[in-house]
């Protein structure tokens, strides 16, 4: 039998904040020192190829 | 192509991350979505990927390495929206999902190893004559591979200017424009015990006139692929005393 729509519309409530309280905590945590880390080389290589010639596009 | 597009602003570099943030964020409510439809309403399966800590770190990355797990969990729902009710928007979704998450890791990681061990063979010189080659490799462009391949020998780009280097010594040096990958030296060139000059020098001459094809001198702002630990010594014969 399935759940009165009271119920489901509840759940969905529920669902619906847990997911938006993750996903905003989730920004936060990336947020945190996003400055504390210097390039890494992979990170250097991506700015000189974003940098560079896109002519063979 | 979105990093490229605010580098005219000349951004900081963390706002340069700001781009891998959203796509590590929008991956936690996209895993989610997933595990909802396959494996019910566990609410905790949101917050482990908002605080996997690897994903954050690699959330906080200028290259987009967040953007490959987005594009794959949006593949993957997908895949499962269209199992679940079979409609052509659907499928339409599920390609476009497919070919760009399969795009972004072909960009990541995927070289062919025979591509790899014959860049690898030409940037060491190893039973190939360096000089000057295509960087065609069965049609197709592979300059990116290639910039790959030298970073992992330990090339870095720099100027002329940028190399350090002595009298009597020279750095071998990949200078790539066009389609060309011409192989060279930066070293002194000695003119007079008073006189000389630092350069890049391409090994591939003029047809007319012997000269080296491509020279850079200290002024020029072109880079080169150069490792100054590969750096060899040389005959400067007609030094004696070197004056700077």
């Amino acid at each position: 039998m399935s759940a009165p729509l009271a119920l489901r519309g509840s759940a969905r409530r529920q669902f619906t904040l847990a997911l938006t309280a993750a996903t905003v905590i989730g920004l936060g945590v990336r947020l945190v020192r996003l400055d504390h880390f210097s390039y890494g080389l992979d990170e250097i290589l991506e700015a000189y190829w974003i940098n560079g010639s896109w002519a063979f596009l | 192509m979105i990093g490229r597009a605010f580098e005219p602003l000349h951004p900081a570099d963390w706002t340069r991350k700001l781009a891998d943030v959203l796509w590590g964020t929008a991956t936690i409510p996209a895993i989610r979505l997933l595990l909802r439809r396959r494996a019910g309403e566990a609410a905790i399966t949101a917050f482990l990927p908002a605080f996997a800590p690897f994903h954050v770190r690699y959330s906080q990355e200028f290259r987009p390495y967040a953007l490959s797990l987005l594009l794959l969990s949006l593949a993957l729902l997908s895949l499962d929206g269209y199992l679940d009710r079979p409609r052509p928007t659907r499928l339409l979704a599920l390609y476009l999902a497919c070919l760009a998450s399969s795009r972004r890791r072909g960009y990541d990681f995927a070289m062919d190893a025979a591509l790899a061990t014959a860049l690898d063979d030409l940037i060491l010189g190893r039973g190939v004559a360096r000089g000057r080659h295509s960087m065609r490799y069965q049609g197709r462009l592979v300059r990116s591979e290639l910039e790959e391949r030298l970073a992992a020998n330990s090339f870095r780009p720099m100027t002329v200017r940028d190399a350090s280097i002595e009298a009597g010594e020279r750095i071998p040096a990949f200078y790539l424009h066009d389609d060309t990958a011409d192989f060279g030296w930066i070293r002194w060139e000695i003119f007079t015990p008073r006189s000389r000059r630092k350069l890049y020098a391409s090994e591939h001459r003029r047809t007319d006139n012997d000269e080296w094809a491509i020279q850079l001198n200290l002024a020029s702002p072109e880079t080169v692929w150069a490792d100054p630990d590969r750096r060899e010594s040389h005959d400067v014969d007609t030094v004696i005393a070197v004056h700077p």
